[in-house]
């Protein structure tokens, strides 16, 4: 029973993690602010598969949780980050996604 | 009639609206650019009273990122001037900016940059009434702008050189310096999903030659004013509002001239 309800509990607290997702951390240097990092929050937005982003200023770390079929070339993001004014410093994955998923 | 001229030459024109501000200072320009082809819609309200004279400016600017390091603007202005009891408003002079970025340092939590950019003011003010909304002429401003932003303070110095025009009347318009020093402070790391609040005080620093008319410089122009400007910029994301107040602190005007009582900025910022 004791299981049961334990069970019960992780599945419902578990909101944040979304089936079939997966989460991409990318280390970055040079965001400082949130409003200069709407640049790469649009970029990222408008790539079929993403659904949602962070940034962590202190850790330097980007987070886009997308479909569990998306990956990015290190080319790709190394000029997504360019292009919106940053340097990209590299990539892991992560299972599950916590970011704020945009409706 | 000559004094509203050389007025319209210093009020009218010192206005410093630049497009991808919404992390750099409020009176001075910043090397901050847009991300490639983001635009950004900028809405300002500035106010200034100096003696017997005040003016109010809306200026609406837009610019657009061709490169990370490239961008482009341009800024239309609706200005109204009071002075010694005559009032008269209008289109006020329409500017074309660029800025480019040609030196960045990236770090963890930290960015240094330095722009170089050109702003074209051209004439398309109305001059001929009273007091006039312009001086006659167009405009050049050249400068270069250091940045160094962090996750707490934040640090800019610029310097400006303005070539002014020669106006209607004959009169040559002396050039001005800008120099400018800023500094940011937030009490927090910002999070990206929450309003982030910049405290900002600058020093400006405006200098400018006499004006001459036949190679004969005019007594009363020309000089140097100081300004510590404290201002705030609150933003979520790609939204800004930003406000100041410029409060002279010194001044060495030649001759007879008024001198700055206070300028007020309040800005609008959107990012898309």
């Amino acid at each position: 029973m004791h299981r049961l309800i334990l069970i019960i509990t992780l599945v419902v607290f578990s909101g944040s993690a979304y089936a079939g997702e997966k989460e991409h951390l990318m280390q970055v240097h040079g965001a400082v602010c949130p409003a200069c990092a709407y640049g790469l929050e649009k970029k990222f937005m408008n790539i079929d598969g993403v659904k949602g982003f962070d940034v962590d200023f202190e850790s330097g770390v980007v987070s886009v949780c997308t479909d569990e079929n998306i990956e990015f070339e290190e080319e790709e993001l190394v000029t997504l980050f360019k292009q919106s004014g940053y340097t990209y410093k590299g990539e892991e994955i992560r299972d599950t996604c916590t970011v704020p998923e945009k409706t | 009639m000559l004094r509203k001229f050389l007025l319209a030459g210093v009020t009218a024109l010192v206005i410093n609206v630049v497009p991808a501000q919404a992390h750099g200072p409020i009176f001075s320009p910043g090397p901050e650019t847009l991300y490639k082809d983001g635009v950004e819609s900028h809405l300002e309200y500035h106010r200034s009273e100096k003696g017997d004279e005040t003016e109010n400016e809306l200026a609406w600017a837009i610019g657009y990122g061709i490169t990370e390091d490239w961008l482009i603007s341009a800024e239309l202005p609706y200005v109204r001037i009071k002075e010694d009891g005559n009032d008269n408003d209008g289109i006020g002079n329409i500017a074309l900016e660029t800025k480019y970025r040609f030196w960045r340092r990236d770090a963890l939590g930290k960015q240094d940059s330095v722009s170089g950019f050109a702003k074209a003011i051209l004439d398309t003010a109305k001059d001929t009434s009273d007091p006039a909304l312009s001086s006659g002429a167009n405009d050049l401003v050249l400068g270069l702008a250091y940045g160094q932003e962090s996750l707490i303070w934040q640090r800019w110095a610029s310097i400006r050189y303005r070539f002014n025009g020669d106006s209607d009347a004959g009169i040559e318009r002396g050039n001005r310096i800008f120099a400018d020093a800023a500094i940011g402070w937030r009490s927090e790391i910002p999070q990206y999903y929450k309003p982030d609040l910049l405290w900002m005080v600058e020093l400006n620093t405006e200098y400018t030659q006499r004006s001459e008319q036949n190679n004969i410089s005019l007594a009363d122009t020309g000089g140097t004013e100081i300004f510590l400007s404290p201002g705030m910029i609150w933003a979520y994301r790609n939204f800004a509002v930003k406000s100041g107040v410029q409060l002279p602190v010194y001044n060495n005007l030649n001759g007879n001239q008024s001198t700055s009582d206070y300028r007020a900025k309040f800005a609008l910022e959107m990012n898309f």
